[in-house]
C-alpha cells in the first residue's frame, strides 16, 4: 500500500512539473529560513546548559536602592563578601565563586616574549570555579588549575595566539591590569567544546593574585562594592526560594551598620545560571546576552515563513483539485475508505517536505557563512547535526508535512463518488473551496505585509537611534583607548603633541569615552538635605578640552579648567547635566555655586556645580536618561583619548597618530577606534533584528508571490474559454489583464486591512521597549501597502497578458 | 440479493425539487444479469450508483442480502461496497499515473490481499484478456477498448458477488463492443450477478431480462 502512494506520489510530482517546482521551492526556502532561525535559537538557549547540576547553579544578584523615592537599580552582581559568607552560613549551599574584572578596565595586556597585544573578557576567579562551572580542559587540571596564586587559565583560541604551536602548560605571560604588569603561570587551556557560557572567558586567573583580586579578598563592605559576580550551588533538592527568604537577614546579620550609614536598601536574588544568556534586564552585566523575547520574535517570524511555504502547498492542491477529484472518484468506486485517501494525500505532502528538508538541509549548511556574515554574528554558527539536530528535523517535516497536507488530504478525500464521477467541474471547484483559497492568500499577504512594515518601523527606529542628537558631537572623532595606568602616565604628553599633528583639531583626555558603560556613580543631596533624599548621579572623570572637543553646550557656569581637578576624591568640581538639576530641583540659573553632599562609609564628599551641561546622551539610547555629570579628574586615571579630525586621508593621518604612539609607549600596542561606529555598536541587537526581518521579510514576500503565480496560472487556465468568448466580442488587452488581475488586488487590499492594525500593535509593543523611540508613520503603511500591490500586479500581470494574448480560437477549439 | 423498495431520488435546485427517481421498487436475484434501457436523463446511472452504493436514495428502502443499506453507517456501507461490488464505467475511469499492472491492482490493495495472491490474481486476468503484453502501458498508451479492458480487469481481480457496468461499451467501436459483451456474457456463466446500462438493443439480448426505465419509473421490466 505504502509502495503504491509513494509511487502515485512520485508519479504525480514529476508529471506536474510546475507545481512541484513552485512548492518544492517555497518549502525548502521556507525550511531552510526555518532551520536557520531554530539553529540561531537554539545556539543563544545552549548557554551554561552543560555544566553539571546546573539546576542548582544560581548567580546572585542585586536590586538596590540608593534614596528613598529613586529607582531601583537591578544589577547582575553583589558585594565582594556575600557569596563565600553564603557558603558558611547557609547548609544549602554547597560551593560558591566569586568572578571579577578591574570595573575600570576594558581590555588588559598580555605579553610574552616580543608578543604583546589586548585582551577582553579576562577574569579573577576564586579557586573553586571551575568546580562550578565545567569547560573541557585541553591541558591541566581543571579542578585544581586556579589553587596556587597567580596561575592562569586560557582559551585554547588565546594559548594558540600567544604560544602558536608550543605547550602553554608552565609557560610564563605577563598580564597588564590597572597598574603594572604580573607574571601569572599558565596551569590550564580549555575549549568551548561543552557548550558556551555567558562569561565568554578568554581567560582566567586566580583570585588570590593581588591587585583588584587581592582587594576583593580583603574586602568586607556588604553594601557597596557591587562589582562581583557572585555564584553559589546549591545542595540537590535544596529550595532556591527558602534561600532567597532568609537573605534579608543574612544580610542585616553581617551588613547591619554599613547599610544604616550609607542608606543603601538592598534585596538578594539568586538568578538561575542557565537563564542568565537570554536575560537582558540587568544592569553591570559584563556578558552579552540575548533576550529571550527577540529569540521569541525570531521563532515567530521562522514559523510564520514555514505557514506562508505551507499555504502555498495547500492552495495550489486545491486549486488542482478538480484534476485529482476524478482520481478520488475512481479509487472510491474500487474501494477506497477515505482514511486510505487521507493517507495518500498526507503522504504526498509528506513527501515533498521530506525533499524539501532534504535540499534544505545541505542548502542551509552552504548558506550559512553567507548568512552569519548577513546577521553580523560574532561568532560564526556551526551546524552539527547531532541526533537532536536530526530529529528536530523530522519533526518540521511532520509538521510541516501536517499542515501542509491536511486541508487538501481531508478536502480532496471528502469527495462523493457519484458526484465528482458525473461532472467533474461542478463536483470539485464549489465556493467553500475557493473561499477558504482566497482566505489562505489574504492570510498569507497579511503575513507578509505585517513583516513588511515590521521590517520598516525597526529599520526606522535604527536610523532613529543612530541619528539622534546625542548632544554631542560623534562624527570625525577617533578615540585612543589608554588601557592602563602606565599608558596613562603618557596621556597628557601624547595629548599635546598630538594637538602638534594640523589635522588635529582638538584633544581631550577622560575615563569613559561616550558609549562606554559608566561604572561609578554618586548618591548626592542639597545643602541640608540627608541620604534619604539624595539622587543617584552617574559620572565620569575629564580634562578640560571635554566640553570643547566633543562640542557640548554649557547652559549655566562655566566649563572645567585645569586648576580644578581634584586635590581629594571627597572633594569634587562637577558639571551636571539638566537632569540631574531637574532630580534635584534646581533651575540651571541657580545651580552654579551649590554644593551638593554624601556619606558613603564613613566619608563625607561634597560636589560643587560649577557649571551646568544640555542632556546629554552618554549611554545607550535603549536606556531613559539619568541624571549624569563630569568631574575635572586625574590624567592618571584616564583611559581614553577623544581626538576631533578633519582629514580625507584617515590612513595617512593614523599612521602619523601611531608614529606618535611609538615614540612615547614603544613596548605598547597601539589600538584606535571612531566614536560615531562606538556608538553604533551599542545597537547591534537593533541592527540584527533589522537584518533579520529584512532578510525574512523577503523569503516570505518571494514564497507568497509563488504561490500567488501558481494560482493565476491555475486561474487563467480555468478561465481559457471564457477569456476567448470576450476576446471574440471584443475585449481589449487591458481589460483581460484588469479582469483577471482584480480578484488578487482585492485580496491584497483586505490584508492589508487587516494587516495594518495588526502591525501597528505589534511594532508599538516592540517600541516601547525603547526609552527614545520614533513615531510610527501612516506612510509606512502606505509603502508597505505599495509594495504588496506592486508585487502582486507584476506577478499576476505575467500569467494575465499571457492569457490575454493567447489566440482566442485557439483556446475556444480546445474546449 | 438486490431489494429496493419505494426509493426516491431527488435534486433541490433553487429551492425546486427535481425528481430523478420516484417510488421505484425493484428486485434482482443472484446469478441474474439484468440491464437496464431508457432515454438520457431517466435515471439509469443514480440507480446504478444507488445499487453500488456510491449514492444514497433520499428516501425508501434497499436491501442487500438480508443487510438494510439505508440504514447503514457509511463505514459498513463501504465495506459492502468493497466486497461485493465491482464497477465498470463507459469513460473507463483508470488512473492516469498508474500502470495496467498497478490500476488493476489497486482495488485488491484497498481488499489488503496478499502481495503473492495480488500477483498470481492479476497474473491470471491479464491472461485471461490477453493484455499480460499490456501490463507496464499508461491508460493513455492504449485504445479505448484495451482501456476498458482494464476497467473490467479491475472490477472483477477482487472477485466480486455483483458487476456494475454503466454504459460499458458506449465510447467503443462495435468490434471493440462485442469483446467485452463477450466477456460480460462469460462472467455471467461462471455465476456472477451483472447490472449493465445500455442503449444498444442488441448488447441487451446477452442479459437474461430488461428493466425500462422513464422519468425515474420502471416503465417495463421482462425476462428474455
Ligand atoms: N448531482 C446532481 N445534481 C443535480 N442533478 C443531477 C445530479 N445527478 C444527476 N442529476 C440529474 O438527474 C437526472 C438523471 O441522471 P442520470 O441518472 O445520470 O440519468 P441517465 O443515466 O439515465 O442518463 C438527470 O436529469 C441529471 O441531470
Ligand atoms: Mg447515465
Amino acid at each position: 500500500m505504502l509502495r503504491n502512494y509513494l509511487k502515485i506520489a512520485f508519479r504525480q510530482l514529476w508529471r506536474n512539473k510546475s507545481f512541484s517546482a513552485i512548492n518544492l521551492f517555497g518549502l525548502t526556502l521556507g525550511t531552510a529560513c526555518c532551520l536557520y532561525i531554530l539553529l540561531y535559537v537554539q545556539h543563544h538557549r545552549s548557554y551554561d546548559r552543560h555544566h553539571a547540576g546546573v539546576e542548582n547553579l544560581y548567580r546572585i544578584i542585586s536590586d538596590l536602592n540608593l534614596s528613598d523615592d529613586g529607582e531601583t537599580m537591578h544589577m547582575a552582581t553583589c558585594s565582594p563578601p556575600i557569596a563565600p559568607a553564603m557558603q558558611e552560613d547557609f547548609p544549602e549551599v554547597e560551593l560558591a565563586a566569586r568572578v571579577c574584572s578591574h570595573p575600570a578596565i576594558e581590555q588588559n595586556l598580555i605579553r610574552h616574549g616580543e608578543k604583546v597585544f589586548y585582551e577582553t573578557k579576562g577574569y579573577y576567579v576564586d579557586s573553586t570555579f571551575f568546580r562550578l562551572f565545567d569547560y573541557h580542559f585541553v591541558a591541566g587540571d581543571a579542578p585544581h588549575a586556579l589553587d596556587e596564586p597567580f596561575s592562569a587559565v586560557l582559551s585554547a583560541k588565546l594559548a594558540r595566539k600567544i604560544f602558536g604551536a608550543e605547550a602553554a602548560i608552565g609557560q610564563t605571560i605577563a598580564i597588564g591590569g590597572a597598574s603594572r604588569e604580573q607574571d601569572f603561570k599558565v596551569t590550564g587551556v580549555y575549549d568551548h567544546s561543552l557548550g558556551r557560557s555567558h562569561l565568554e572567558p578568554e581567560f582566567f586567573v586566580s583570585m588570590n593574585s593581588g591587585g583588584i583580586g587581592g582587594y576583593v579578598r580583603n574586602n568586607n563592605s556588604w553594601a557597596g562594592n557591587n562589582f562581583i559576580y557572585g555564584y553559589v550551588r546549591l545542595r540537590p533538592g535544596a529550595d532556591p526560594q527558602t534561600v532567597e527568604a532568609r537573605l534579608p537577614e543574612f544580610l542585616q546579620t553581617h551588613g547591619a551598620e554599613q547599610f544604616a550609614e550609607i542608606n543603601i536598601k538592598k534585596v538578594l536574588h539568586l538568578q538561575p545560571v542557565a537563564e542568565i544568556h537570554t536575560n537582558t534586564g540587568l544592569d553591570a552585566d559584563q556578558s552579552t546576552n540575548t533576550s529571550s523575547t527577540f529569540l521569541r520574535i525570531l521563532l515567530l517570524i521562522a514559523g510564520f515563513i514555514q505557514l506562508v511555504a505551507c499555504i502555498n502547498f495547500m492552495n495550489l492542491s486545491t486549486a488542482r483539485s478538480i484534476r485529482r477529484a476524478r482520481e478520488v472518484g475512481i479509487r472510491k468506486a474500487v474501494g477506497a475508505p477515505r482514511a486510505a485517501l487521507i493517507g495518500q494525500f498526507l503522504g504526498e505532502s509528506f513527501l515533498l517536505t521530506l525533499l524539501a528538508v532534504g535540499l534544505a538541509l545541505p542548502l542551509m549548511r552552504l548558506a550559512l557563512p553567507l548568512v552569519n556574515n548577513l546577521m553580523g554574528l560574532p561568532e560564526a554558527l556551526e551546524w552539527t547535526p547531532g541526533w537532536k539536530g536530526l530529529g528536530f528535523a523530522l519533526l518540521l517535516v511532520l509538521a510541516t508535512g501536517l499542515i501542509a497536507g491536511s486541508y487538501p488530504a481531508f478536502y480532496l478525500s471528502g469527495f462523493r463518488p457519484a458526484g465528482v464521477l458525473r461532472g467533474l467541474r461542478r463536483a470539485s471547484g464549489g465556493s467553500g473551496a475557493e473561499m477558504f483559497r482566497k482566505g489562505l492568500v489574504v492570510s498569507q499577504f497579511t503575513i507578509s505585509v505585517v513583516l513588511i512594515i515590521g521590517a520598516l518601523i525597526i529599520r526606522q527606529q535604527l536610523n532613529y537611534l543612530l541619528d539622534k542628537d546625542l548632544g554631542f558631537d560623534k562624527e570625525q572623532k577617533i578615540v585612543i583607548p589608554f588601557h592602563d595606568a602606565r599608558a596613562s602616565e603618557k596621556l597628557e604628553t601624547f595629548r599635546s603633541e598630538l594637538l602638534r599633528i594640523p589635522e588635529i583639531g582638538a584633544a581631550t583626555g577622560m575615563e569613559k569615552a561616550p558609549g562606554q558603560s559608566l561604572v561609578s556613580d554618586i548618591p548626592l543631596y542639597k545643602e541640608g538635605g540627608s541620604m534619604s533624599s539624595a539622587v543617584d548621579i552617574q559620572m565620569t572623570g575629564v580634562d578640560e578640552n571635554f566640553f570643547q572637543t566633543l562640542q557640548i553646550d554649557l547652559l549655566a557656569g562655566r566649563s572645567l579648567t585645569r586648576a580644578d581637578t581634584a586635590v581629594s576624591y571627597n572633594d569634587l568640581l562637577v558639571v551636571v547635566n539638566e537632569k540631574a538639576l531637574e532630580e534635584l530641583g534646581y533651575s540651571p540659573e541657580e545651580a552654579p555655586g551649590k554644593v551638593l553632599h554624601s556619606d558613603f562609609e564613613n566619608q563625607h564628599i561634597t560636589a560643587t556645580i560649577v557649571g551646568v551641561m544640555e542632556n546629554v546622551h552618554y549611554q545607550t539610547l535603549g536606556a531613559e536618561l539619568r541624571p549624569f555629570m563630569v568631574t575635572a579628574g586625574a590624567p592618571a586615571d584616564f583611559r581614553n583619548l577623544i581626538a576631533d579630525v578633519q582629514t580625507d586621508d584617515y590612513p595617512v593621518l593614523m599612521s602619523k597618530v601611531e608614529a606618535l604612539w611609538q615614540k612615547l609607549l614603544p613596548d605598547l600596542p597601539f589600538e584606535f577606534s571612531f566614536l560615531d561606529a562606538d556608538i553604533a555598536r551599542l545597537y547591534q541587537t537593533e541592527r540584527t533584528l533589522s537584518r533579520i526581518v529584512g532578510a525574512f521579510t523577503l523569503m516570505a514576500i518571494l514564497i507568497s508571490c509563488l504561490g500567488l503565480f501558481g494560482l493565476s496560472v491555475f486561474a487563467a487556465e480555468q478561465r481559457t474559454k471564457e477569456i476567448g468568448i470576450r476576446k471574440v466580442l471584443g475585449a481589449s488587452t487591458v481589460g483581460i489583464v484588469q479582469l483577471l488581475s482584480k480578484d488578487y488586488l482585492k485580496l491584497v487590499v483586505l490584508a492589508l486591512l487587516l494587516s495594518s492594525p495588526l502591525a501597528y500593535f505589534i511594532m508599538t509593543k516592540w517600541l516601547d521597549h525603547f526609552a527614545y523611540r520614533t513615531g510610527i508613520e501612516w506612510w509606512v503603511f502606505l509603502a508597505a501597502g505599495l509594495a504588496a500591490l506592486v508585487v502582486t500586479l507584476l506577478t499576476v500581470s505575467f500569467q494575465s497578458l499571457k492569457a490575454a494574448w493567447s489566440d482566442p480560437v485557439e483556446s475556444l477549439r480546445s474546449e | 440479493m438486490i431489494t429496493l423498495s419505494n426509493l426516491e431520488r431527488f435534486y433541490t435546485n433553487a429551492s425546486q425539487k427535481t425528481y430523478v427517481l420516484r417510488d421505484l421498487s425493484l428486485k434482482i436475484e443472484e446469478g441474474e444479469f439484468v440491464t437496464i434501457m431508457g432515454p438520457s436523463g431517466a435515471g439509469k446511472s443514480t440507480l446504478l450508483n444507488i445499487i453500488g452504493m456510491l449514492d444514497q436514495p433520499d428516501r425508501g428502502e434497499y436491501h442487500f442480502f438480508d443487510e438494510p443499506v439505508h440504514k447503514l453507517k457509511e463505514k459498513k456501507r463501504q465495506e459492502l461496497h468493497k466486497y461485493y461490488m465491482g464497477f465498470v464505467f463507459q469513460a473507463y475511469y483508470l488512473i492516469d499515473e498508474l500502470t495496467v499492472y498497478e490500476n488493476i491492482e489497486t482495488p485488491l490493495l484497498y481488499r489488503k490481499v496478499k502481495r503473492s495472491e495480488r500477483q498470481s490474481r492479476i497474473a491470471d486476468i491479464l491472461d485471461r484478456f490477453q493484455i499480460v503484453a499490456k501490463k507496464d502501458l499508461f491508460p493513455h498508451q492504449l485504445s479505448g477498448g484495451q482501456q476498458q479492458l482494464v476497467g473490467v480487469a479491475r472490477a472483477i481481480v477482487g472477485n466480486p458477488k455483483l458487476l456494475l457496468a454503466d454504459e460499458p461499451t458506449g465510447n467503443l467501436h462495435s468490434s471493440q463492443g462485442e469483446v467485452i459483451m463477450d466477456l460480460f456474457r462469460q462472467l455471467h456463466r461462471d455465476g456472477m450477478t451483472i447490472v449493465q446500462v445500455t442503449h444498444n438493443e442488441k448488447y441487451a439480448q446477452y442479459g437474461t431480462r430488461v428493466v425500462e426505465l422513464e422519468d425515474g419509473f420502471v416503465r417495463q421490466d421482462v425476462a428474455l
